[in-house]
């Protein structure tokens, strides 16, 4: 029924994606065997499900945040506090760092996406910066910034043990995997669609019976929680933290993860994740270089991959398979 | 009646730009609005379509006030509209930009759309079969669905920009110069078109400057000038009329003083 549509089979062939990249997923978590390559590792996937939403927001619906580091340190706070004050369960605290973040984003979006480009470029960072100044200030809760939350418990779900980094791994894997499950099918329905739409042009999406305000907040909310619930693995796999890790540099990393990879597909997200977190620890003295080398990087790839380099990656796969049929 | 337009007006500073203007639209007939560039036309639908807000008068569609309602909610109400430029989406499909227009149709929302549950398939299945009927209705080549829409030739923008028009089954249409920059066989096509619609019982409000579309494809004709109806009636009434021929022909005032 659905094979001759071509947008049924461009969604199976995002599920077929998936189950390649899983199982690259498992054979990386077998062959990885030392503890700080996997821990990078785990650090891209937190990445990865932050970067995701923020490519929805960005890459779909439009619109730029620089607050969804601090969105992700609202999830890591929630989940360890939940654990550390409320003595609840950690999967508990997973959900929350997972729904409170979006609840929050969804009562921020109202005013805050009265704005547009650059303008709503400086108001979320705003917004970055003043939950930074929270998370230093409100040390009852977070610690603040010395010593930050120290000592939280290893992640045990249930009663399992899942705190080692050999256990996080597999954790964070499943999890990306359902987040780019999540994204793939918003992406493919009546709803992304209505995204994209607005992006292009607020008016002749609304005057189809687009709700544009109602839209752009619930593409907020769902990144906000997808940043939340990677604070919530970040605070659940690092278990001693502080506030400087959630300042605007965070916020800006994710934005160029998205930017590198790609803003129109959560592939494009998850590998810019993956090359800008795992990029930097091959590379000596790299911090020094930082921010001079993503400038580079960025140039190159606005001139000459203006889709992102994970499109233009599987433009060359795509156009070489080609070439060898013929 | 089902779009009643009444002393409709707007003002930009001391500009009005739509001065207390009234006419009533009916389903299986064509309204046009024509006057002078700048005589408040656009703006006109804009006031309509709640692209801009009226300062006073009213819009009552199927007897329900929507005047100042938000676009969305007077899309919903069953009206929708095309632009003076094709207003495509970018980096959409033709097919995919047919199923914006069948957005209202359907009803899962951003949670079930993310769990893709069994009713989001059946569902997306029925607006891509509802956008494919429409296109297929306005004469979008098969071979042209997989396309961007924006890569289209300008004559197959305007009916793509139609036929997701058509996809909203909206049952009021407002169309802002669909046939500008068209040549003389799109022209034609474009007139049949619009013709057509009009006699399925949508109501159609048409404002173009292609006078000999105008005149063959109107039942009812609102001329405007300086934001102000300056007259209305048929084709061939408006024709004669002396006001209408002022403002289209000012020097002839001149000429006859």
């Amino acid at each position: 029924m659905s094979a001759a549509s071509p947008l049924m089979r461009e969604y199976h062939a995002n599920l077929k994606g998936m189950v390649a990249f899983a199982v690259v997923l498992v054979l990386v978590g077998f062959a990885v065997t030392g503890s700080y390559p996997k821990t990078m590792l785990i650090f891209a996937m937190i990445h990865a499900i932050a970067a995701i939403g923020l490519g929805l927001l960005f890459g779909h619906g439009g619109q730029i945040s620089l607050c969804q580091g601090g969105l992700l340190g609202l999830g890591a706070y929630i989940s360890a506090d939940f654990v550390r004050l409320l003595g609840l369960d950690p999967s508990l605290g997973l959900i929350a760092a997972t729904l409170l973040p979006a609840g929050f984003g969804w009562l921020v979006a109202r005013p805050l996406l009265q704005l547009s480009s650059h303008y709503l470029a400086m108001a979320t960072l705003a917004l970055g910066l003043i939950l930074s100044i929270f998370y230093t200030q409100w040390v009852w809760l977070t610690g603040g910034a010395d010593p930050g939350i120290s000592n939280l418990p290893p992640f045990t779900p249930f009663g399992l043990q899942l705190g080692s980094t050999n256990a996080m791994f597999w954790v964070c894997a499943v999890i990306l995997l359902l987040v780019l499950l999540v994204a793939i099918n918003l992406i493919h329905s009546r709803m992304g669609r209505a995204l994209r739409a607005l992006r292009s042009g607020e008016v002749p999406a609304a005057a189809l019976g687009v709700d544009t305000v109602r839209s752009k907040v619930a593409i907020f909310a769902i990144a906000a929680g997808m940043s939340g619930l990677a604070g919530g693995l970040y605070a659940n796999f690092t278990r001693a933290f502080n506030a400087s890790g959630f300042e605007v540099g965070l916020s800006i990393d994710l934005l160029i993860m998205v930017l590198v990879g790609s803003v129109r597909s959560p592939w494009g997200a998850v590998s810019g994740a993956f090359l800008i977190t795992i990029l930097p620890a091959f590379l000596e003295d790299f911090d020094r270089y930082r921010l001079f080398s993503y400038g580079i990087l960025m140039t190159i790839i606005m001139v000459f991959m203006p889709d992102g380099l994970a499109s233009a990656v599987f433009d060359g796969v795509r156009a070489l398979a080609r070439r060898r049929r013929t | 009646m089902s779009l009643v337009v009444e002393g409709l007006t707007k003002r930009y500073g001391g500009l009005v730009a739509v001065d207390a203007v009234s006419f009533t639209a009916q389903p299986g007939h064509v309204t046009s609005v024509i006057g002078p560039n700048g005589a408040g036309k656009t703006t006109l639908l804009n006031l309509i379509s709640g692209v801009v807000s009226p300062d006073s008068g009213s819009v009552k569609l199927f007897g329900k006030d929507v005047s100042g309602a938000a676009q969305h909610v007077i899309a919903r109400a069953g009206m929708t509209r095309n632009f003076q430029s094709p207003q495509l989406f970018e980096g959409m499909s033709v097919l995919e930009t047919a199923m914006v227009g069948a957005h209202i149709r359907g009803r899962c929302g951003f949670l079930s759309a993310m769990l893709r549950l069994p009713g989001v398939v059946r569902e997306e299945i029925e607006l891509e079969r509802i956008a494919r009927d429409c296109l297929d209705l306005v004469g979008v080549p098969k071979s042209a669905l997989d396309r961007e829409a924006l890569d289209l030739p300008y004559g197959l923008q305007r009916r793509v920009e139609i036929a997701r028009a058509l996809a909203m089954q909206a049952k009021v249409l407002l169309f802002d110069e669909p046939a500008a920059g068209l040549s003389g066989s799109e022209v034609d096509d474009i007139a049949e078109l619009v013709d057509a619609l009009s006699h399925q019982g949508k109501v159609v409000v048409l404002v173009e400057h292609k006078m000999d579309m105008v005149m063959r494809i109107s039942d009812h004709i609102v001329v405007m000038n300086f934001g102000a109806r300056i007259a209305e009636g048929s084709p061939a009434d408006v024709q004669q009329d002396k006001a209408v021929i002022e403002a289209y022909l000012g020097i002839e005032e001149m000429a006859d003083a």
